[in-house]
């Protein structure tokens, strides 16, 4: 960690410094380089941990950076990823393959557990990696991201990787020293291939994809990495106040998750849980299954297996919770002389992780009616979510399960803050289910038969007494066949709950996303949608009015009413 | 009065035409022919071979443009039929003018969140599947319960 200072800001910085808003954006070409001297002036005096800088960008905005590297040998400095609300993973890259697979990226920040980041988060956020020049060290090739087609909106998804890696950047991306098969990689999918050639990248003409929110996107100098939409020049009006009696930007102040209750049913005494081997189960079946006399007249009298509760198999690794050293088993009172694990918890927790849910056209599309989600969470099944809740956020699901039933519930938290919804962190959804397979246990029952050996001599004897051969005759039999029917099975518990040793083990959200059609230009014809007040001289291209706030035109009234009714159906400015 | 005559490719749309050399044809000379609106004034005037391909005109004596929209000849005559452009002729003041505007032609002035229709999209749907990083455990634990003293 370390403090930095900057335009009178004392900025904490480090792994963990879970700045909110975090971006890097260079504005030129000059000032790239200079801010990547930057980096490298200081990331001389930082720990492997991080290097820093922070900066203005030309709204205001204060923008920070973070690199990191081994050592001070700037050459090791490869990789800068710039994530929403944190700042990410910067990879060193000093051995061969000298560009580390974007798969091996690890996240830092706000993501609480770096090493579990799904393939999902990483694309959700952006990056940005600087290219040694071989041929020119210490010169560092930046490639800062991809920009809209339309000037000022900087759209979010700016994720890339530009394969192979030598590359240069002068206001164009030189591919044709790139290898023989470039490409860039967009927002998880693939652009098209870029063959050879070199493209102005001030030229807004150039389209690597014609679908907006995905792109139109250019490399287009000044060029920006972000982890979320841009917004530093990005104007509606949106409404946060008038229009209504509401309180305004009250934003409720969330639910988080819960531990479970503190007193479970281990806590009376009761009752014991364990969390056997399965020798340790053979040592038990052994006991009740046991011919041995002395056990089965034990067994006989105390009923042992009327103390056992249940039995079963849980989707679980339980040894975070098992004591050690394993203590011996008790059936009611009887001492069965086999040891198992006890469990100190009735009830655990089970985090799922986080997933981040990113749009992917940026516009409504992503949105309800157009797109759908639904959760799969096992034991539970399918539920429905409703995709505007989750989208554009982060979404983290944690488990409680009661081992004593297998009763689980699965809690939905859903996390987000941008310019829309400003400070979500609040558990959205709950769902039940089961996740137990219940086992039967059997044991041998000698009740029977040692009752009919102890009850035998007197039956025969009563019998012999009565003087009447036949009922004596009978009772010896009797006696003899209780003897020889041998010993009942025990049954403790059924069968049940299979299906949750079948179901897939791994939660999964599906979204449903249409397929974007967008004819080229359609926005220079048809425009997108606005509702947005705005004097048409800072406007360009066709513009649609909804209503003229106050026609000052010193013209007729046939003229101004001719005006409106031709703005209305849409003009080109 | 004096006319200029021009010949503009711009959509009628535009607020400002492309008023040039290039698109400009001459100055002519022109008379009102009847009674008649400003706003659709008919011109008759010697007949100009060079003003036969004129699609626009601005009356300075109006201060107006005009669309020609039709245009008749006979005796050495030209008789035009024409309607008045007022988004060229008030260009500066319609800029100047303060509106809630419903489309926009550029992103990063619009609403892209907005459902007003616009958006088009396949009946083919893709699905994408997020899993959460974390399974349950494939191995599994056994859970044994019992009564009694432990």
């Amino acid at each position: 960690m370390a403090n930095f200072n900057f335009l009178g800001q004392n900025i904490n910085v480090g792994k963990w410094s879970g700045l909110g808003n975090a971006r890097l954006i260079v504005t030129e070409m000059a000032t790239g380089f200079s801010v990547i001297n930057f980096i490298q002036e200081n990331m001389g005096g930082f720990t492997e941990d991080s290097a820093t800088s922070i900066f203005q960008d030309s709204n205001g905005q204060n923008i920070f950076a973070i690199a990191y590297q081994h050592t001070n040998d700037y050459g090791l400095m490869t990789f800068i990823k710039v994530a929403d609300a944190n700042i990410g993973l910067i990879a060193d890259d000093d051995k061969p393959p000298k560009y580390a697979p974007w798969n091996d990226w690890i996240q830092i920040g706000t993501i609480a557990d770096p090493d579990n980041i799904t393939l999902q988060e990483l694309v959700a956020n952006s990056f940005m990696f600087f290219q040694q020049d071989e041929t020119l060290y210490p010169y560092y090739v930046p490639i800062y991201g991809l920009k809209s087609a339309l000037e000022g909106r900087h759209n979010a998804p700016v994720n890339f990787q530009i394969v192979p890696h030598l590359m240069s950047y002068d206001g164009t991306v030189q591919v044709d020293y790139a290898g023989p098969t470039p490409y860039l990689f967009l927002n998880g999918g693939f652009t098209n291939l870029i063959y050879g050639n070199e493209y102005d990248c001030t030229d807004p003409s150039y389209a690597f994809d014609s679908q907006i929110g995905y792109g139109p996107q250019y490399v287009y100098n000044p060029l920006y990495v972000d982890g979320s939409e841009y917004v530093g020049d990005f104007t509606d009006d949106t409404a946060t106040t008038g229009g209504g009696y509401g309180d305004y930007g009250y934003n409720g102040n969330g639910i988080d998750f819960d531990d479970p209750i503190t007193l479970d049913a281990l806590s009376t005494g009761f009752i014991s849980m364990y969390s056997p081997t399965k020798a340790q189960l053979k040592d038990l079946h052994s006991f009740l299954w046991s011919s041995n006399l002395v056990d089965n007249l034990i067994k006989a009298v105390a009923q042992p297996m009327d103390s056992i509760i249940m039995f079963g198999i849980v989707p679980l690794d339980l040894s975070s919770i098992r004591s050690s050293p394993a203590t011996e088993v008790y059936l009611g009172n009887v001492a069965t002389g086999v040891s198992m694990f006890e469990l100190t918890k009735q009830r655990i927790q089970i985090d799922m992780g986080t997933v981040s849910v990113p749009e992917n056209w940026g516009n409504a599309l992503d949105y309800e009616p157009f797109t759908q989600a639904s959760l799969y969470l096992p034991f539970i099944g399918f539920v429905q979510l409703k995709l505007n809740e989750i989208m554009k956020s982060k979404v983290k699901l944690k488990y409680t399960i009661d081992l004593f039933s297998g009763d689980c519930i699965a809690q939905i938290k859903v996390i987000r803050a941008d310019k829309y919804v400003p400070n979500l962190s609040t558990i959205t959804y709950v769902h039940r289910g089961n996740c137990l397979n219940q086992i039967p246990i059997t044991g041998a029952d000698y009740s029977r038969f040692y009752k009919a050996l102890t009850m035998a001599p007197l039956q025969i004897a009563n019998s012999a007494l009565s003087g009447d051969p036949m009922r004596a005759a009978s009772g010896i039999a009797g006696a003899a066949s209780s003897l020889l029917d041998g010993p009942d099975v025990m049954r403790s518990g059924n069968y049940s709950g299979s299906v949750s040793g079948m179901v897939h083990r791994t939660p999964c959200i599906l979204l449903s996303r249409p397929i974007q059609h967008f004819a080229k230009g359609y926005n220079e014809y048809v425009g997108f949608p606005c509702y947005i007040r705005y004097k048409l001289k800072d406007l360009k291209g066709f513009t649609m009015v909804d209503s003229v706030i106050d026609n000052t035109v010193k013209a007729t009234d046939a003229e101004k009413d001719e005006i409106e009714r031709l703005l209305k159906e849409g003009v080109i400015l | 009065m004096t006319i200029t005559f021009y010949k503009i490719a711009d959509d009628k749309r535009q607020v400002s035409k492309t008023l040039n050399s290039t698109t400009k044809i001459k100055d002519s000379i022109g008379v009102i022919k009847t009674d008649c609106s400003i706003m659709e004034p008919r011109i008759e005037m010697a007949y100009d071979s060079q003003l036969i391909t004129a699609n626009y005109m601005y009356i300075s004596d109006f201060g107006r443009y005009y669309y020609i929209t039709k245009i008749d000849t006979g005796a050495q005559r030209l008789y035009i039929e024409s309607k008045i452009d007022v988004l060229q002729t008030y260009a500066t003041q319609i800029k100047e003018l303060d509106c809630i505007v419903a489309r926009q032609e550029a992103e990063n002035k619009s609403q892209l969140y907005l459902n007003d229709g616009i958006w088009k999209n396949l009946q083919i749907k893709q699905t994408v599947p997020l899993a959460f990083p974390k399974s349950f455990d494939k191995d599994g634990s056994f859970v044994f319960v019992t009564g009694g003293q432990s």
